[in-house]
C-alpha cells in the first residue's frame, strides 16, 4: 500500500508539492499550537479560522467576475484572518465579558459572506468543498511560494519574540509592569495565530483546521516540561500527522485532509488513556 | 514632607472607581530598607494602594511619587509579585524560565537572555532556595514553592523595593514563617512592602503595620498589641478572620 505512495513522491510533482506544504505548514502549526494551547485561546483560533472563509470566497468573487487571475483566494483568507484577529484581540482586551459573544459573530458570519459570494460567482465551481475540507493535493508551485513566504514570516516573529510571548501567556499583570507592551503582543499571538490558519487552510480547510492547530500541541504538551520542548514535539507530531495522513489516504483515495485529522484524534486519544492508566496506577 | 530617601511618598491621595471613594486623604511615606505590611479588610483597598504605587490606577487627587518621580517612569525598578489567582497552573514553564521573566525590561528588549540574566536568576533562585529546582516544571511545585518562586522572579528585577500582593494567601502557618524569613534576609538590600490578609505571624519581622480602609492609619509594630487591631477595624477585621476560617 506505502509502496504505491513512495512511487507517486518520486514520479508527480503534485505530490512532492503536498508532502512540501505539509511539512511547512507543520512547523508554523507546532510553533504557533503551542502557544494557542498554553494560553487557552482554541475558541478564538476557532472563530479566526471560520471567518477565514469570508475573504476566500470575495477573493474568488472578485477573481472570475473582474477576471483578476492574480488574485489568489489565499490573499483573501488572509486579509480575513488578520482582520478576524484583531476584532477579536480588540474586543476581547477591551470588553472581556462579550468576548465569546463576538467571537461566535465572526465565526458564523464569516461563513455566511463566503457562502454567499462562492454562490453568486458564475461558472461551476467546486471550490466550495475545497475551502471547507482542504485540497492538500492541489497546491501549486505559486501557492507554495506563498505558504513557504507565510511560513518563514510566522516561525520568525514566534521565535524572535518568545520571552515576550511567553511570559504575556503566562503571567499578563506581571509582564505589564516589567514594560513589556502586554496589548500588542497579544494581538501579534492573535495575528501570528490568523496567519498560521491560513496555512491549515491549504492542508485541512477552514473545517478541521481548529483540530490541526491543536491536536499537535496537545499532544506534545503531555510529554513536555518547557514551552519550548512543547514547540520542538509539537512540529514533529504536525509533520508526521500530516504525512502518515497522506500516506494512508493515497491507495485507497480517502480525502486527505480529514485522514490526517483522524490520525491526530485518534493519537490524542491514544496518548490520553495511556497516559491516564500510568498515573492511575 | 518628602524626605530624600524616600521610596514611595502618598500626599493626600484620594481614589475611586467611579462610586465612593475606596482611599481617602492618604499620606504615607516608605523609606529605604523599610519592612512594612499592608492590611485590612477586604474591599479596603489594599490591592488598589499597590496599584496606584505601580501608576497602574490614577488617583483622583492628591499626588504619587515612586523614587521621587511618576510611578509609571520608574516601576521597573519595583519587583512586584502580583495576586497569582489568574494564572494557569498547568502552564508548560520550567523554574528557570518563571524567573527569567523578571529579566524583561531591565534593558532586555527582544532576542534570547543574555548570560547577565541568566546569572540574576540563578542568584535569585539561589536566596529562595529553589536552585536545585530550576529545571522543574512550574506545575509540580508545591504552593509554598510556588509563592517562593514569584518572589525569586521579583527578585531577579534587581530592585531597589519589593512589593508583594498577598504572598502567604492560602499557606499553611509553617510556609508562610519560612517565607517570611526569606522575606526578611531580603531587606538587608532592599526595601519590601507586603500586602496581607493575616497578621498572625507577621509582627516580629515587619517593622511597619499599615492599616487601610479608606483611610490610612500607621503603626509601629512594637505598638501593635492584641487589642490594636479590632480597635482600628471593629467587627470587619473579626468578619474577615471568620470568612478565612470557615473557608478553610
Amino acid at each position: 500500500m506505502f509502496t504505491e505512495f513512495f512511487q507517486a513522491v518520486t514520479e508527480y510533482t503534485f505530490m512532492q508539492y503536498a508532502l512540501l506544504t505539509g511539512i511547512l505548514a507543520g512547523i508554523a502549526c507546532g510553533i504557533v499550537g503551542t502557544y494557542v494551547v498554553a494560553r487557552r485561546i482554541t475558541y478564538i483560533a476557532g472563530g479566526i479560522a471560520h471567518a477565514v472563509l469570508g475573504g476566500m470566497g470575495i477573493a474568488f468573487y472578485i477573481s472570475v467576475v473582474y477576471d483578476l487571475e492574480k488574485l489568489h483566494p489565499l490573499y483573501g483568507a488572509i486579509i480575513a484572518a488578520l482582520a478576524a484577529a484583531v476584532t477579536i484581540g480588540l474586543v476581547s482586551l477591551r470588553a472581556r465579558e462579550r468576548e465569546d459573544t463576538v467571537i461566535g459573530a465572526i465565526w458564523a458570519v464569516g461563513m455566511a459572506v463566503g457562502i454567499l459570494f462562492i454562490a453568486r460567482t458564475p461558472g461551476y465551481n467546486e471550490n466550495l468543498m475545497s475551502y471547507l475540507f482542504g485540497n492538500i493535493l492541489m497546491v501549486s508551485a505559486a501557492d507554495l511560494w506563498l505558504i513557504g513566504a507565510l511560513d518563514i514570516i510566522v516561525v520568525f516573529i514566534a521565535l524572535f519574540f518568545y520571552n515576550q510571548l511567553q511570559a504575556v501567556c503566562f503571567d499578563e499583570e506581571f509582564s505589564r509592569i516589567r514594560g513589556v507592551n502586554v496589548e500588542f503582543f497579544y494581538l501579534l499571538l492573535l495575528c501570528l495565530v490568523a496567519l498560521t490558519v491560513v496555512l491549515l487552510v491549504t492542508v485541512v480547510g477552514v473545517v478541521m483546521v481548529i483540530a490541526l492547530l491543536t491536536l499537535p500541541a496537545a499532544v506534545a504538551g503531555l510529554f513536555s516540561r518547557t514551552l519550548r520542548q512543547n514547540m520542538i514535539l509539537a512540529v514533529i507530531f504536525s509533520v508526521v500527522f500530516t504525512t502518515f495522513g497522506l500516506m494512508i489516504s493515497y491507495s485507497p483515495n480517502l480525502p486527505a485532509g480529514a485522514t490526517i485529522i483522524i490520525i491526530a484524534g485518534i493519537t490524542y486519544l491514544l496518548v490520553m488513556v495511556g497516559k491516564g492508566r500510568l498515573s492511575a496506577r | 514632607m518628602a524626605e530624600k530617601n524616600s521610596i514611595i511618598v502618598f500626599e493626600n491621595l484620594s481614589f475611586s472607581y467611579g462610586g465612593p471613594p475606596v482611599l481617602e486623604d492618604v499620606n504615607l511615606t516608605i523609606g529605604e530598607r523599610e519592612f512594612a505590611c499592608v492590611v485590612g479588610p477586604n474591599g479596603g483597598g489594599k490591592t488598589t494602594l499597590v496599584k496606584l504605587a505601580l501608576g497602574l490606577l490614577k488617583p483622583i487627587a492628591g499626588s504619587i511619587r515612586l523614587f521621587g518621580k511618576p510611578p509609571a517612569e520608574v516601576r521597573s525598578r519595583v519587583g512586584y509579585m502580583p495576586q497569582h489567582v489568574h494564572l494557569d497552573p498547568k502552564f508548560p514553564v520550567s523554574v528557570m524560565d518563571v524567573v527569567l521573566m523578571g529579566r524583561l525590561g531591565n534593558g532586555h528588549s527582544f532576542g534570547p537572555y543574555r548570560q547577565q540574566d541568566k546569572l540574576a536568576a540563578w542568584t535569585a533562585l539561589r536566596e529562595v532556595g529553589l536552585f536545585d529546582s530550576r529545571n522543574r516544571p512550574f506545575a509540580d511545585l508545591s504552593g509554598g514553592q510556588q509563592r517562593r518562586l514569584f518572589i525569586a522572579r521579583a527578585v531577579a528585577c534587581e530592585p531597589e523595593l519589593l512589593l508583594l500582593d498577598e504572598p502567604t494567601a492560602n499557606l499553611d502557618p509553617k510556609v508562610e514563617q519560612e517565607l517570611y524569613q526569606v522575606l526578611s534576609e531580603l531587606n538587608q538590600r532592599m526595601a519590601v512592602v507586603v500586602v496581607s490578609h493575616d497578621m498572625a505571624f507577621v509582627s516580629q519581622f515587619v517593622k511597619r503595620v499599615i492599616c487601610v480602609k479608606r483611610g490610612v492609619h500607621i503603626h509601629p509594630t512594637s505598638e501593635i498589641r492584641d487589642g490594636t487591631l479590632s480597635e482600628v477595624f471593629g467587627t470587619d477585621l473579626r468578619m474577615v478572620r471568620h470568612d478565612k476560617h470557615a473557608g478553610e
